[in-house]
């Protein structure tokens, strides 16, 4: 085996076991061992046969008496059961309330990139209409013609700027949404139980 | 050696290699295996209960276009080790209690 061979087939047996970040950890570990290994002069062959098989470096690690955290699945016992059940025209609302102020937190903040976006827009397309509709409104008079080509570029220019300020914003509102959803998830799913062998 | 007791000492060993300077995984199972022989699996989960238990701090740092794993002795690891001294005299008094058991013989 070689030593990307041995460090697929390790991660992949321990992703049913660990935790991605305690994976990642455990093989980085071994990879080193690998490389510290073959720096001494061992061919890479010879190096992945020195240290332990996945098998058994698994194995090692289920026996172990530590605070490895496997994702054991919480027995939801009888009572529990019935009380959720019972329990849910009170928790259910609950929990539909929270999820609608976090819905509501989320449209809150979007609403300033989408009146920066609707701004730019307004201002782009009114501003390039009125300028080339302005030769018509010389009709009624020069001043007014001349008025409008103005007020036409003044808006055209507004609109590209918002467009500048709402695709900055985005990237940046993009950026905190992201970090505040994985803030909730981590909040919600990222209990696990810890369990010693 | 009796595994029991070489899963005990093997902590305070790693402790006191420590306590000489910041070493890496590899080097670790090295240093100790002139003493007593180790597996790397037997070492890994050592590490990360010591590591877990603020014995030991880890870091990482290039090497060679890589990058290595380091442990480095924290003050509790430190204290482990003098505790660990401290309570010789106990261990020296079983050790004693349980030579007499078979030269009495």
């Amino acid at each position: 085996m070689n030593r990307i061979e041995f460090i697929k087939t390790l991660s992949s047996k321990l992703s049913y076991v660990m935790k991605p970040e305690e994976v990642r950890e455990l093989v980085d570990y071994y990879d080193e061992m690998i490389l510290d290994l073959m720096e001494e002069g061992m061919s890479e062959e010879k190096a992945v046969s020195q240290l332990d098989s996945p098998e058994s470096i698994i194995e090692s690690i289920k026996g172990t008496p530590l605070e490895f955290k496997f994702p054991i699945r919480k027995k939801v016992s009888p009572l529990w059961m019935v009380l959720l059940i019972a329990g849910f025209p009170l928790w259910g609302s609950l929990a539909l309330a929270g999820i609608m102020i976090v819905m509501s937190i989320y449209i809150l903040i979007w609403c300033i990139p989408f009146l920066a976006g609707s701004l730019a827009f307004a201002g782009v397309l009114g501003g390039l209409v009125s300028v080339v509709l302005s030769p018509l409104a010389t009709f009624d008079g020069l001043h007014i013609g001349l008025t409008q080509f103005g007020i036409g570029l003044f808006l055209f220019g507004a609109g590209i700027l918002f467009t500048m300020l709402t695709l900055s914003m985005s990237k940046t509102f993009i950026a905190y949404s992201q970090s505040m959803t994985n803030k909730i998830k981590k909040i919600l799913f990222n209990q696990r139980s810890v369990v010693s062998i | 050696m009796d595994t029991q007791l070489k899963k005990g000492l093997i902590e305070y060993y790693i402790l006191a290699n420590l306590k000489y300077g910041d070493s890496y995984g590899y080097e670790i199972v090295k240093t100790i295996s002139a003493h007593m022989p180790i597996t790397e699996s037997t070492l890994y989960p050592i590490l990360k209960r010591l590591e877990s238990q603020g014995k030991v701090s880890t870091f990482s740092s290039a090497y060679n276009g890589r990058l290595r794993k380091y442990y480095k002795l924290e003050s509790e690891g430190l204290d482990s080790i003098k505790s660990f001294l401290g309570s010789w005299e106990k261990v020296e008094a079983i050790h004693d209690y349980i030579k007499r058991s078979v030269e009495n013989e």
